[in-house]
């Protein structure tokens, strides 16, 4: 995913709008509407948007994080380098997470750029990394996060895991 | 209605209007909506709550903040590996 600086912006604030759509109230900085992008040493350009999902009545709320990089190309735009979208769902004790980071690592280690997280109960994963697919954009991953929130509890025994070594398992 | 969320039969029913007119309002996007496949849409919960009550997208406006270091990824990775990454 390649874009301008000013189209970042307008992609910001639609993610932003998207998951409010959705129901999720987001958590802003302190004071208040504004989202940030953030712009590294080296002309990174990352955001963070994290939000609750009310199950109903049910006062344990799910938790919602969208995390993006973007790595100038030299030319005006921008690469999308990095990506976490996290759904932490505490009344169904699961965790789903797709991720793309450290790729250099994941290329070497299991010849493959992204992968997923999928524990359940909380904190339990027979893998520490399942085979995953890329996520287009923030907006296909907050939909596939809604998703899973929608849908029965996760089986993560049938993930495909990424972990070569048994040893490494918990 | 399933746990956390309504089909569109079911919200067509809530906001007493057609079928149709729910399946238009899922296309328009007005109505964020799951595509679980070709034939079966999803609406969550709290999306319908929050188009019922009317409350309104907050027009946000971008800050960009200089900083040493940006987002922090792979916080929550816990692999001896990865962490040596």
């Amino acid at each position: 995913m390649r874009i301008d600086e000013r189209h970042l912006d307008v992609y910001l604030t639609g993610v932003a709008e998207l998951l409010e759509r959705y129901g999720v109230g987001l958590r802003l900085p302190s004071d208040g509407e504004d989202l940030e992008l953030l712009e590294d040493d080296e002309g990174v350009l990352s955001f963070e948007l994290l939000g609750d999902l009310q199950d109903g009545p049910d006062p344990t709320r799910a938790t919602v994080v969208v995390r993006e990089a973007f790595s100038p190309a030299g030319d005006g735009t921008w690469i999308r380098s990095r990506y976490e979208y996290e759904l932490l769902d505490r009344a169904r004790d699961y965790r789903r997470a797709f991720h793309l980071h450290f790729p250099e690592w994941f290329e070497s280690a299991y010849m493959v750029v992204v992968h997923e997280h999928c524990e359940r109960p909380v904190g339990h994963s027979d893998c520490d990394h399942y085979e995953g697919s890329p996520v287009r954009d923030a907006y296909a991953g907050i939909e596939a996060l809604l998703r899973t929130w929608t849908a029965d509890p996760p089986d993560c025994s049938a993930l495909r895991c990424l972990d070569p070594d048994p040893a490494r398992r918990t | 209605m399933a746990d956390r969320w309504y089909s569109i039969k079911e919200v067509a029913e809530r906001l007493r209007v057609s079928h149709d007119t729910v399946g238009r309002m899922v296309g328009r996007g007005e109505l964020p909506a799951i595509r679980v496949s070709e034939r079966i849409v999803r609406i969550p919960a709290p999306a319908l709550e929050r188009y019922e009550t009317g409350t309104p997208v907050a027009a946000r406006r971008v800050v960009r903040r200089r900083v040493g270091r940006g987002v922090e990824f792979g916080a929550a990775e816990g692999t001896a590996d990865l962490e040596r990454a």
